[in-house]
């Protein structure tokens, strides 16, 4: 265990990570209703107000499986990609499939 | 069944019910936190969870009566209110970062209930309801927060842990290697004390 992982447990900061968890748990909400937002009225501009870097922090821990089809988008969430594969799926995976 | 029982002579809406009682202790959760009222906090918690857990499957009904209970005018009240402390690298800070954890709770709860009205969704009606009725400048502002509220938490932990060694270890200077700029720095000095000794 490093030095880190010691100041962690004894400062009782479990998970400084759940800060991130939340963040991604708005993320995904975003990025999901982005899909309907179709005349980019709401998302897109709101999107415009947080540093890229921050919005590529984001992305690239949400993962996601997206079904995209002419319709419509269909987004399996992160809280249940666990559940559905196990480990199979890293955090900041996206799955993007075309039908 | 949680709005209507179809077998009882009056049905009762818990939905509705539990979504009033949320609206009724939103204006005292941020006080509730900085109290220490933990029961308080824990309810508004499990109230979400059971909102979420409600529309999950999806049930499509439950979505639908949950969206026209005002739910989403209580999202962005509770995010608006509800917002960490800061954190700096002193012992005594344990409990406001245990009121951050619950913070971290409760908001993550109302992201999940969020999530729960795009679960499985087969028409623009809900989703619309969403975009029109939600605060988005304000959902990008959570992400904001938690972004440099982890950064600062990462940075207050790096230094406490840079501290321990020096106790520990004295001249040695062990450090972390998680990358963040304090680790980098720390890693710079002792590599510059390494050189001068």
């Amino acid at each position: 265990m490093c030095e880190f992982e010691c100041a962690q447990r004894r400062t009782d900061v479990e998970k400084p990570d759940l800060c991130i968890e939340e963040g991604i748990a708005f993320y995904f909400v975003m990025v999901h209703i982005k899909h309907y937002d179709r005349r980019n009225l709401y998302i897109q501009p709101a999107f415009e107000l947080i540093s890229p870097h921050i919005l590529q922090h984001y992305h690239e821990r949400t993962g996601y499986i997206e079904i995209v089809s002419a319709a419509m988008s269909i987004f399996f969430p992160p809280f249940s990609y666990h559940n559905m594969f196990g480990n199979a799926f890293s955090p900041g995976m996206h799955v993007r499939l075309l039908c | 069944m949680l709005h209507i029982q179809r077998f009882n002579a009056r049905s009762y809406n818990f939905l509705s019910n539990v979504v009033n009682y949320l609206a009724t202790i939103e204006p005292e959760l941020a006080n509730a936190i900085m109290k220490k009222d933990w029961e308080l906090v824990d309810g508004a918690f499990r109230g979400f969870l059971m909102i979420s857990d409600a529309m999950a499957g999806p049930n499509r009904e439950n979505q639908k009566v949950i969206a026209d209970t005002g739910i989403f005018d209580l999202c962005d009240r509770i995010l608006a209110r509800i917002r960490y402390e800061p954190v700096t690298p002193t012992d005594d800070q344990a409990e406001v970062w245990l009121a951050n954890d619950y913070r971290q709770k409760i908001k993550t709860a109302v992201a999940r209930t969020l999530s729960g009205f795009l679960e499985g969704v087969s028409s623009d009606e809900l989703p619309n309801q969403m975009l029109a009725l939600l605060n988005w400048n304000g959902l990008i502002d959570q992400m904001r927060e938690c972004y440099t509220t982890w950064e600062v938490y990462k940075e207050v932990v790096c230094r406490l842990a840079y501290f321990a060694c020096m106790n520990v270890d004295g001249r040695t200077h062990k450090h972390c290697t998680c990358g963040c700029a304090v680790c980098t720095c720390i890693a710079q000095d002792a590599s510059n004390m390494h050189v001068s000794n």
